[in-house]
């Protein structure tokens, strides 16, 4: 049995973690906040991107098809993938990395795809993934808000052009959608080629194009391409921050309830002590 | 009102303006353009320059903006930009001070690499830079 030294020690100890967790999960609601406004201050933009990039495709469904924009929604079948996967630098946030990365790890084997190339952002991703036969072309971690457009556009080019070229039938992207704080969802969908965005009717209007319509898609598309990268890895950010916060909440409460049964059972042996003391120095008293 | 547009300026990091205006000339790639209402639907792409607009009490206010597209649509004008700053937001120093190392670069620089795309785009780079302080300075002006 455990000394009442032991005991204090343990409680002491716990206290201490529940210190931390519950200092780390008002660090992550206050970011979470942050996130969920850069969010909401990015959709804007994306939505009216994709708004003109439909109202401009569905000009040119499936007409000339050998015009550089069209190349990037050719389906060529293969199985030669890369893969953008967005993960979160740090732990402690449940099972946001692994169950992303296992819900990866899983498509990619239904698809029979066994060497797919991948660009990781996140330190996590990588861990997952750097000991699988995958082969990982850069990982990319800690890089701060500001740097995140032109990293992206730079991941996002390279990309395109290597599928251009041909040497990659589809580029993949795996994130977690953050819905609410309690919902992040993991989402893998394909980034090329590009699946046409649904359309309500097709846009027979006359529109003046300055400079010329292909001209203005080619960059267009690319444009639409990093932004969902871009799009998708704020969302991931503040799913990050709502998952750690949701786990610290859990660990403080966790934290709360063992503190309160060490309690119980250290004034359960205290008392046991005295009153053997006691029992002792009666019957002593007794013999005498 | 039937005869007003309304634009709304959006960057991938924030909504920079959304407004009911008389009339917005935009910087486009093959020369400046005045959108008035019921202008024809058009779809444009931008280059670095001046956006200005005429607002409703008849004051005319400009908006640096660096690459982009811009999508006229009834009487909507959409702006999606790379980089957008209203005249508040500029540092003027801080774009001279730009203007003036990106000057001293193109100019007395020598080539820095041996090969010939890298020192092109490195030439690209600075002069981007210096269309983009040029503008930043003269949106400035506009406060």
């Amino acid at each position: 049995m455990a000394s009442l030294k032991d005991i204090r020690k343990r409680i002491d100890s716990v206290k201490r973690t529940q210190k931390t967790t519950s200092a780390m999960k008002m660090v992550s609601a206050a970011k979470l906040r942050r996130s969920e406004n850069a969010i909401r201050e990015a959709t804007p933009y994306a939505n009216k991107l994709k708004s003109v990039v439909s109202s401009l495709s569905t000009r040119f469904d499936g007409k000339d098809q050998d015009t550089g924009f069209g190349l990037l929604f050719q389906n060529s079948g293969g199985k030669r993938t890369g893969v953008i996967l967005i993960t979160s630098d740090r732990g402690l946030c449940g099972g946001f990395n692994s169950n992303l990365s296992k819900a990866l790890a899983r498509q990619l084997a239904d698809e029979e795809v066994e060497c797919a190339e991948f660009v990781i952002l996140g330190r996590k991703g990588n861990e997952f993934f750097k000991r699988s036969a995958h082969n990982i072309l850069a990982n990319h971690t800690g890089t701060s808000p500001g740097e995140q457009l032109v990293l992206v556009r730079d991941i996002v080019s390279e990309f395109t052009s290597r599928f251009e070229a041909g040497d990659l039938d589809q580029v993949i992207l795996a994130y977690n959608h953050y819905v609410s704080v309690i919902a992040q969802v993991p989402v893998i969908e394909q980034l090329l080629p590009i699946t046409q965005p649904e359309t309500e009717i097709a846009d027979e209007r006359d529109i003046i194009f300055e400079p010329s319509p292909q001209d203005i898609l080619e960059t267009l598309l690319k444009k639409y391409v990093q932004n969902q990268v871009y799009v998708s890895w704020l969302d991931t950010i503040a799913g990050e921050h709502a998952a750690r916060m949701i786990s610290m909440d859990a660990a403080t409460k966790n934290a709360g309830e063992m503190i309160e049964k060490l309690q119980l059972h250290y004034n359960r042996s205290r008392q046991a002590a005295i009153t053997r003391e006691l029992i002792e120095i009666i019957s002593g008293a007794e013999s005498l | 009102m039937a005869n007003q547009l309304s634009l709304e300026v959006v960057t991938p990091h924030r909504t920079v303006l959304v407004e009911d205006v008389d009339s917005v000339t935009l910087p486009g790639i093959e020369g400046e353009l005045c959108i008035l209402p019921e202008h024809i639907p058009l779809l444009t792409t931008l280059d670095t320059g001046i956006m200005s607009y005429k607002s409703s009490s008849g004051k005319t206010l400009a908006i640096a903006v660096h690459w982009g597209y811009a999508q006229v649509e009834g009487n909507i004008v959409r702006v999606l930009a790379e980089l957008a700053e209203t005249a508040d937001e500029i540092d003027i120093e801080r774009a001279q001070d730009a203007e003036k190392k990106a000057k001293d670069i193109l100019l007395t620089g020598a080539p820095t690499t041996s090969s010939w795309e890298e020192e092109e785009s490195r030439q690209n780079k600075y002069e981007s830079k210096l269309k983009r302080s040029i503008v930043r300075q003269k949106v400035a002006q506009f406060l």
